[in-house]
């Protein structure tokens, strides 16, 4: 039916010259109209994107609902979480322990949100994809024990910082039999080739740590290297050994700024090992005493450098997996033994095969020597290094060494405190033991860091810590088995309101929850409305292009006066003669819409595959721009941009309708 | 789509072809009344064909005009075989205009977009027919005036000799009965002139058609069966 009047109109949007194929002006009011629904498409697009990734990340973050217990903590969550999971449209429902501690480390304090979670489970609800975390991490947090690899061992240390030194020195060596040990000591560790004046940090420690009742330390005449070393604190006359040592705890005071004197120590002592035994050994040797030793020391709340010393020690002093000494059970047993040890003049220095406590000579050292103490040393009965004269291999997991405390932390958190993987953490809870006094005591735990994460949630990163129920519940004070609350997620995220409802009519009076929307409510709003407001804005760009096509049809009707003059006396109706414009208008709507839309939605893919504008991540959550095109709004934009066009054409073609053709002809 | 030619009027012998009663024509020029036409009577019967003859500017295009009813008089009747022209509504004049009247003017008038054939066809295609059946009425029209091999070439590559009759051939196309045409050699060079009259003379013979041509021209006023003269107004008997 409209067939020739749109024949006409496309003509005339045609060059009048026969090279070209269109007239400028369709392609300018073309142009206008395919820019303004090109930027709608894409900055849409782009606001779809932004909306969807803080949604994605809030509410993988958040809860979708929290089910709480009134008047305190869940005890009997294993019964909620089953009852939770009947209820349609819930995805999972995991037990979390929240509470506030402080973290400190080397290099400073922050608070921190203590999350105690069930690591299985968690990670299989998937908890921990927004988190962007290794999964090894996750398989730290969730395996006991951790062991660090002894190269990660001086991680552990560091930063370690000491209070005012001072108190650390220790006195000038009385006893003479402290000189014996200290210049055994050296024989022993093969310090024959160490420069005099070289401070020997070992055998201070050593001096330090044991005078006991062997009093056998000694110490060197020269300045007390303990300045540099580790804090051994010695009492007053450099006597006795007191409690004071295990009162310590395994960091020593902190005091913020000062250096580490600790990593020299380590360092030196690695050294020595090094030294002392053969290099095929040396990794085997090294590490699982260190280890474990280290992982015992922290567990028992010990001084981990003294723990350190021994283990070189007695790794230095064997070739083989060293017996060890389990700390925290009788000083005077460990002073007596390793004063035998070095005692033994049987022990040669350096040469490993003489490094051997046992490996004396049977003949020349009875078995009595290296009798009951011996026993404590090691793992394994008397009998057996008695017989074979050997070092009994210690089996380590048969001694089953207290695992370390895995926590997972926050990168910022994890920065702030200078804490790398494998670094340990002081955090310190108020919720302690109660002292005869009535007090809570604060309580303080090492954790070893298993794992960071990043959420790129600036109030995540910096203030959670994730470390696993039995351990949370320890720090924050809660009876074990108790839980601070229930965390749901759901299938149908705009369900969450029902399902919350149904859960809280499921568990009874006695539990409340909220849900995301209500939390989240005003923010998605405001990302409603900016949205809203952006299409209006953006429309506008297609209404100047619409005041484009009017001005172009206007020009064109002025232009062609005389040709719908001469229609009109070939018999064209003035209906047909409006038609004729209002395809012009049209048609030029349609082209430009097309276009735009096919130019809008490959740049949309374009920026969604090479995502060639990036942002900074700490502010924007992301680290480029984030597309995603809708195709109802797409189809939104197509309507909004034709029926512009149309209302465009329809003044211009009324106009020319209604023209008196006798005008045009009769002034010719 | 294809529609069949518009329903052409039965013609009755006794009522005019087309008739003017006491047609008035006045405007306003420079804050003057002017009257064109004054109470103008004419008549033009099945097959008659009329020149009308007269000073430029006197009026006789509008005359013309308002016989094919492309304008209003200020007063006066316009009748087509008895129809009054201008109680009809404006898509039944125009329809009226296409199937009844074939209009030729002065200047050429073409669509400069199409080519001979489209412009030729055009009134066909308007009419609503398909454009193989309009490309049919008009070729062998193109022909008959002599622009077989010029289908398609646009206007403005056309002499105006030639264009003149590629008009001619568009206001034959669907066949009218009645011929109007506004000095249709006005422009053209003698020689030009005079093969548009006689085609258009041999034409309206050939297909009895009536004819009211406005001219100057005595050549081509003396083709026609009777001359007029507007003067004054009015139309009287063509002296010379």
């Amino acid at each position: 039916m409209a067939t020739i009047e749109r024949t006409i109109a496309l003509r005339y949007l045609r060059a009048k010259r026969r090279d070209s194929l269109v007239s400028l002006i369709s392609v300018l009011a073309v142009g206008g109209v395919g820019l303004g629904v090109a930027a709608l498409i894409v900055v849409l697009a782009v606001l779809n994107g932004f909306e969807t990734n803080l949604k994605t990340k809030l509410l993988g973050l958040s809860p979708h609902v929290s089910i709480f217990k009134a008047g305190g903590n869940l005890t009997d969550w294993e019964t909620v979480v089953a009852k939770i999971k009947t209820v349609p449209g819930v995805k999972s429902a995991l037990p979390f322990i929240q509470g506030q501690a402080l973290a400190a480390s080397g290099q400073g304090a922050s608070g921190v949100v203590i999350m105690g979670l069930d690591p299985q489970a968690t990670a299989e609800a998937g908890f921990f994809q927004v988190l962007n975390l290794d999964p090894q991490a996750v398989k730290n947090l969730t395996q006991r024990p951790m062991v660090a690899p002894a190269n990660d061992l001086m991680r552990l240390f560091s930063p370690i910082i000491f209070d005012d030194e001072e108190e650390y020195l220790p006195d000038e060596p009385e006893d003479s039999a402290q000189e014996e040990l200290g210049d055994k000591s050296q024989e022993e560790l093969g310090d024959k080739s160490q420069d005099e004046t070289d401070p020997n940090p070992l055998k201070e420690s050593v001096e330090g740590s044991f005078k006991g009742s062997g009093g056998q330390s000694n110490s060197e005449s020269a300045p007390s290297p303990l300045k540099e070393s580790v804090g051994v604190p010695l009492n007053e006359s450099g006597g006795q050994l007191q409690n004071g040592w295990r009162d310590q705890t395994p960091f020593g005071a902190a005091t913020i700024g000062q250096p580490n004197p600790l990593s020299a120590t380590i360092a030196t002592a690695e050294a020595k090992v090094d030294r002392a035994i053969p290099p095929r050994e040396n990794a085997a040797a090294k590490e699982a005493p260190l280890a474990t030793l280290a992982s015992l020391a922290i567990k028992a709340n010990q001084r981990l450098d003294v723990a350190l010393e021994f283990a070189i020690l007695k790794v230095a002093s064997t070739d083989k997996a060293a017996t060890f000494l389990p700390l925290g059970q009788d000083d005077a047993k460990a002073a007596t033994l390793l004063s035998s040890s070095q005692d033994d003049p049987k022990d040669a220095p350096v040469d490993p095969e003489k490094v051997r406590p046992d490996a004396v000579d049977p003949d020349k050292v009875g078995p009595e020597k290296v009798g009951p103490e011996k026993v404590g040393l090691d793992a394994v009965g008397p009998d057996e290094d008695a017989s074979n004269g050997q070092a009994a291999a210690v089996d380590f997991e048969a001694e089953a060494p207290e695992p370390v405390r895995p926590i997972l932390l926050g990168r910022e958190l994890a920065l702030s405190l200078g804490a790398g993987p494998l670094s340990a953490v002081r955090i310190i809870s108020p919720f302690g033991r109660i002292t005869p006094l009535g007090q809570r005591a604060p309580l303080t735990r090492y954790f070893q860091v298993a794992g960071t994460f990043q959420a790129h949630y600036y109030d995540f990163d910096s203030k959670l810590a994730f470390t696993d129920l039995e351990e949370a519940a320890d720090l924050l004070g809660l009876v074990p088995g108790e839980v601070s609350y229930v965390e749901v997620k759901v299938f149908d995220i705009y369900q969450a309101d029902r399902i919350h409802g149904e859960i809280i009519e499921l568990l009874g009076p006695d539990y409340w929850g909220r849900d995301w929307m209500r939390m989240n409510l005003s923010l998605f709003s405001a990302l409603k409305l900016e949205r809203t407001a952006m299409f209006v804005i953006l429309t506008l760009i297609v209404l100047v292009a619409a005041f484009n096509i009017a001005s172009t049809l206007i020009m064109m009707v002025a232009e062609k006066t005389r040709d719908i003059a001469i229609l009109k006396a070939m018999g064209a109706t003035s209906a047909q003669i409006k038609r004729i414009f209002t395809w012009q208008g049209l048609i030029v709507g349609l082209v430009g819409t097309l276009g735009g839309l096919i130019v809008g939605i490959v740049l949309c893919l374009l920026l969604k595959r090479y995502e060639f504008i990036s942002l900074p991540p700490e502010i924007y959550l992301m680290s480029s721009l984030p597309v995603e095109l809708r195709w109802p709004q797409a189809a939104a934009i197509t309507l909004v941009s034709m029926a512009i066009s149309y209302l465009a054409t329809v003044y211009p073609a009324k106009r020319a309708a209604s023209f008196d053709p006798v005008e045009a002809l009769r002034y010719e | 789509m294809s529609r069949t030619l518009p329903k052409k009027a039965s013609a009755a012998s006794n009522v005019a072809l087309l008739e003017a009663r006491d047609l008035k024509k006045s405007f306003l020029a420079g804050g003057q009344e002017l009257t064109i036409l004054d109470g103008l009577n004419f008549k033009v019967e099945k097959g008659e064909s009329v020149a009308i003859l007269g000073a430029s500017g006197s009026g006789k295009s509008t005359l013309l005009y308002i016989l094919g009813g492309l304008d209003r008089p200020t007063s006066g009747l316009t009748l087509a075989q008895g129809q009054e022209l201008f109680r009809l509504s404006e898509p039944d004049l125009a329809r009226w205009r296409a199937r009844e009247v074939g209009f030729v003017f002065q200047y050429h008038h073409l669509l400069p977009e199409f080519s001979a054939l489209e412009n030729v066809a055009m009134p066909a295609l308007l009419a609503g027919l398909a454009p193989n059946q309009a490309e049919e009425l008009a070729r062998p029209l193109l022909t008959r005036v002599g622009l077989g091999q010029r289908l398609r070439h646009r206007p403005g590559a056309l002499s105006g000799g030639e264009q003149q009759r590629v008009a001619l051939a568009r206001a034959l196309v669907l066949e009218p009965k009645i011929l109007l045409a506004d000095e249709p050699t006005g422009n053209l060079d003698a020689g030009s002139a005079k093969m548009v009259n006689d085609l258009v003379g041999d034409l309206v013979a050939e297909r009895k058609m009536s004819a009211v041509l406005v001219t100057h021209n005595a050549d081509l006023a003396r083709q026609t069966q009777i001359r007029l003269e507007l003067v004054g107004g009015q139309l009287r008997e063509w002296a010379g």
